[in-house]
């Protein structure tokens, strides 16, 4: 059941109804039982997954925290993370892991049948595993008391709008939510539903539209000529925005209608001037988690430079092959962490010879946008030998003559350039509500126009969230 | 006004708006077309109530009595401009109804045996051919006649032919027992060195008034339809979008194709009777005959059967979905495309080119 499907809209126009209809205990108990439908509707199986990482976690949690012996709560919390982990690397990792040995054996001469087998990836693992680790750490370190009450505490792990794709959530932010009382709020409740409607538009008129065009360039198995796979890049840069910030605009969307407020995930990433601030603006709850769970851990920035430089490579690695198990994941979190490195060499040059001013920002957003780009061919890239020839192909073959033009108009001439134009008065203005502002007919000809351009572009099957298969 | 329609609004009580809802009921249910709009006033009065009774206390119902109008209005227009704009020669829809839809297909040419495409002028002329089949061969999804397969065809036989001649009965829906009556009716006058039969699921079809129904809106009973299926784009876009949403069937058309029509069934007998008609009809006027079978298969086993029996009588097949596959003619329409119709004719060339040889003095 897909956020852009009809079904989940039938779904969740249910969910609407019956949570208005009851109150909060009774609303959080519908709530779980809607996640866990929502999740077993993908396969029954995942279901058990799910209860299991949760009671596992809910006891364990509880148990670090009234233990006062610290070697006692050293044991839970590590029995407890590998648990997670474990739980991760098996249904994630393993097959590229036996597959990455085998590869590696075979290129030093030995032979070896490892056996592989066949895993299904249960949908949202990678979310929800790091969910319950940071809850255990928070228990840990005393920043979270654990919840008395295990189906709030399963809601927080479960909750269906963050479920498949985060915003990864922390239980101090998410549980006190649950717990208490909620306000139900007309403004809220407007806001929620145009987070929807947003993030369906970045969806279905430009995500979709544009992944066509990417499909075929980097899909073709063909030689392709390097105006092409720069503008498959470009593409291919606005389709995982538009894709993964659509999903978490629908989460955060749903969730305001519902009552919750779930973190912002994205803060106009591609406004960013260099890596460490790309950082702080895409998947912001990402980047916190492994800042504040390997980064910190690791030792930061507080043992010297060659240390930082280490614990971030590390921390990008990790961050890198969190997505997927495939090396281009891994490359392209390591292009990261180099470019991290690299900025933390040139910031105090830079800040030295280069004044801050508005060219000098507007110049660093482009550069900085040009690298990102590369950035996601890496990660988009199918093998390490694709990067290799496209990356040639970029330098040494940018003739216009072989242009093929992407055929999805509409999210070329409409879609972009509205999200474009939003996003460049969201940066100017500060303000992620600024259409609030407007008079209500521009309110009502942007709902309108975003209503239309959806209804215009939808096909006949929905596609799937890039994210959610991680 | 806002102010007047909100003192207004909460002096009717709760069982007001439960009186309203029951008005809104009997109206829509027993009204018919006169009481409609009287219905929708009642619904349109009582949102506000339904907004208080999901808990927001906060509204001002004379605020939402008068924004709802304000925005349908606006996003009606929006939709219609923007539609109207972004497709001025309209687009194809495969339910095929609506002004967008009519200006797309606006200058349609019909031959003289009343589909689209070529048609025999010179009886004397060599090779001829007859094209039969449905909605692709017609070129539904096709603007200008040019760019269907079978112009095309004509257009690549041309240069080894020069006096080829092709006429094409195809018409949309058209199924089996049509397809042997045109063939009774023009064959004998057009003298065909080559038939091509241009094979869909749908044909083996008794009746497609049997297939698992969908649910869909009887749009056509709203009161405003009339109206604006006549002249509204937007109207056709939407009536499209909410008739896709609605819940699929049980069963799909794969599955209750594979059942009603399997190999032991009586309607497959049927099916195939008609089909040996029509074969022995056809190889009357030429040994030459060619099964086109343009689209990937819905069911593979069905479309196997049919293969295994046009192969059995020596027939010649002709698969081309595989080349054309995802190339529809528009978002809300599958049928082939301009580039599919191309690779079709394409096809074609070749199978025709090697079975049919040159004029002695070629």
């Amino acid at each position: 059941m897909l956020f852009n499907s009809y079904e989940f809209f039938v779904f969740y126009a249910v969910i609407l109804l019956v949570c208005f209809a009851t109150k909060d205990k009774i609303q959080n108990f519908l709530l779980l039982s809607a996640s866990y439908f929502f999740y077993g509707f993908w396969d029954l199986r995942f279901l058990l997954l799910l209860l299991l990482l949760t009671v596992i976690t809910y006891y364990l949690s509880m148990l670090i925290f009234k233990f006062e012996n610290s070697l006692i709560k050293k044991v839970l919390l590590s029995v407890s993370v590998a648990t997670s982990l474990s739980i991760l690397a098996f249904f994630k990792y393993f097959n590229f892991f036996v597959e990455s040995l085998s590869l590696l054996f075979a290129k030093v001469g030995i032979k070896a049948e490892l056996p592989v087998m066949e895993i299904i990836l249960p949908v949202g693992i990678s979310f929800y595993t790091f969910q319950t680790i940071s809850y255990t750490m928070d228990v840990y370190r005393k920043k979270t008391i654990p919840t008395n009450n295990f189906f709030d505490f399963a809601l927080f792990i479960a909750f269906f709008p963050k479920l498949l794709a985060g915003p990864i959530e922390r239980a101090s932010h998410l549980i006190p939510q649950i717990s208490c009382q909620r306000v139900r709020d007309t403004d809220q409740f407007k806001r929620g539903l145009y987070l929807v409607l947003f993030g369906l538009f970045k969806k279905i008129v430009i995500a979709d539209a544009v992944a066509v065009y990417v499909n075929m360039i980097f899909g073709s198995g063909e030689i392709q000529s390097g105006i092409n796979i720069l503008i498959a890049s470009f593409l291919f840069t606005i389709q995982i925005y538009c894709d993964f910030s659509g999903y978490t605009d629908m989460a955060r969307g749903i969730s305001k209608t519902l009552g919750f407020d779930l973190k912002l995930n994205f803060n106009l990433p591609y406004f960013s001037k260099n890596p460490k601030e790309f950082w702080q603006r895409w998947h912001i709850s990402l980047s916190t988690w492994l800042r504040d769970y390997l980064y910190i851990p690791l030792g930061g920035n507080r043992f010297g430079r060659l240390i930082t430089y280490r614990n971030l490579m590390i921390t990008m690695f990790l961050g890198g092959l969190w997505h997927g198990a495939a090396w281009n994941y891994v490359w392209w979190g390591l292009y990261h962490g180099i470019l991290l490195v690299f900025h933390r060499l040139w910031s105090p040059l830079s800040n030295r010879f280069f004044p801050k001013s508005l060219v000098i920002n507007v110049t660093s957003v482009f550069c900085f946008f040009i690298l990102t780009c590369y950035g996601w061919l890496i990660f988009r890239a199918e093998s390490f030998n694709q990067i290799l020839i496209f990356s040639n192909a970029l330098i040494t073959d940018l003739s216009i003559a072989k242009v093929i033009l992407p055929t999805s108009k509409m999210a070329i001439l409409l879609g972009i350039p509205l999200l474009m134009i939003l996003d460049v008065y969201q940066y100017f203005t500060c303000n992620t509500r600024f259409y609030e502002k407007w008079p209500w007919f521009f309110r009502y000809l942007l709902y309108s126009f975003l209503i239309v351009q959806i209804l215009i572009s939808s096909g006949n099957a929905p596609e799937e969230f890039i994210y959610s298969q991680f | 006004m806002i102010a007047i329609l909100n003192q207004t609004y909460n002096r009717i009580p709760g069982w007001g708006f439960a009186i309203l809802s029951i008005v809104l009921c009997g109206f829509m249910i027993v009204g018919g077309q006169l009481f409609q709009p009287l219905g929708f006033f009642a619904f349109y009065l009582s949102i506000p109530k339904f907004v208080q009774l999901l808990g927001f206390k906060d509204i001002q119902p004379g605020k939402i009595l008068t924004s709802i109008p304000a925005f349908l209005l606006i996003f009606f227009l929006t939709g219609e401009l923007t539609l109207r704009l972004w497709y001025p020669n309209g687009v194809p829809f495969s339910n095929g109804v609506g002004p967008i839809v009519k200006q797309f297909y606006r200058n349609i040419v019909v031959n003289k045996y009343g589909s689209r495409g070529p048609e025999v002028l010179d009886d004397t002329s060599h090779p001829k051919i007859i094209i039969q089949g449905d909605s692709i061969t017609w070129g539904q999804g096709i603007k200008l006649e040019k760019d269907i397969y079978t112009s095309v065809l004509k257009h690549l036989l041309t240069e080894k032919y020069p006096d080829v001649q092709i006429a094409v009965l195809a018409k949309k829906g058209r199924e089996i027992q049509e397809h042997i009556e045109q063939l009774s009716k023009w064959a004998g006058q057009i003298k065909p060195q080559v038939i091509v039969y241009q094979w869909h699921i749908t044909d083996i079809e008794k009746n497609i008034e049997d297939r698992p129904k969908k649910i869909s809106i009887p749009w056509n009973k709203l009161f405003f339809n009339w109206r604006l299926s006549e002249s509204s784009y937007f109207w056709s876009l939407l009536t499209y979008q909410i008739d896709t949403a609605m819940p699929k069937n049980k069963i799909s058309y794969k599955d209750y194709i594979e059942k009603e029509y399997a190999i032991e069934t009586e309607n497959w007998q049927l099916f195939r009777n008609k089909f040996l008609q029509w074969h022995s009809l056809a190889k009357s006027f030429t040994p030459h005959i060619i099964i086109l079978i343009p689209l990937l298969p819905t069911s593979e086993i069905v479309e196997q059967n049919f293969v295994d029996l046009a192969k059995s009588l020596g027939a010649r097949i002709v698969f081309t979905g595989k080349a054309t596959a995802g190339m529809n003619a528009s978002k809300y329409d599958r049928h082939p495309n301009i580039e599919a119709h191309r690779i079709i004719a394409d096809h074609l060339f070749n199978e025709i080119t090697n079975i049919l040889p040159l004029k002695d003095n070629e």
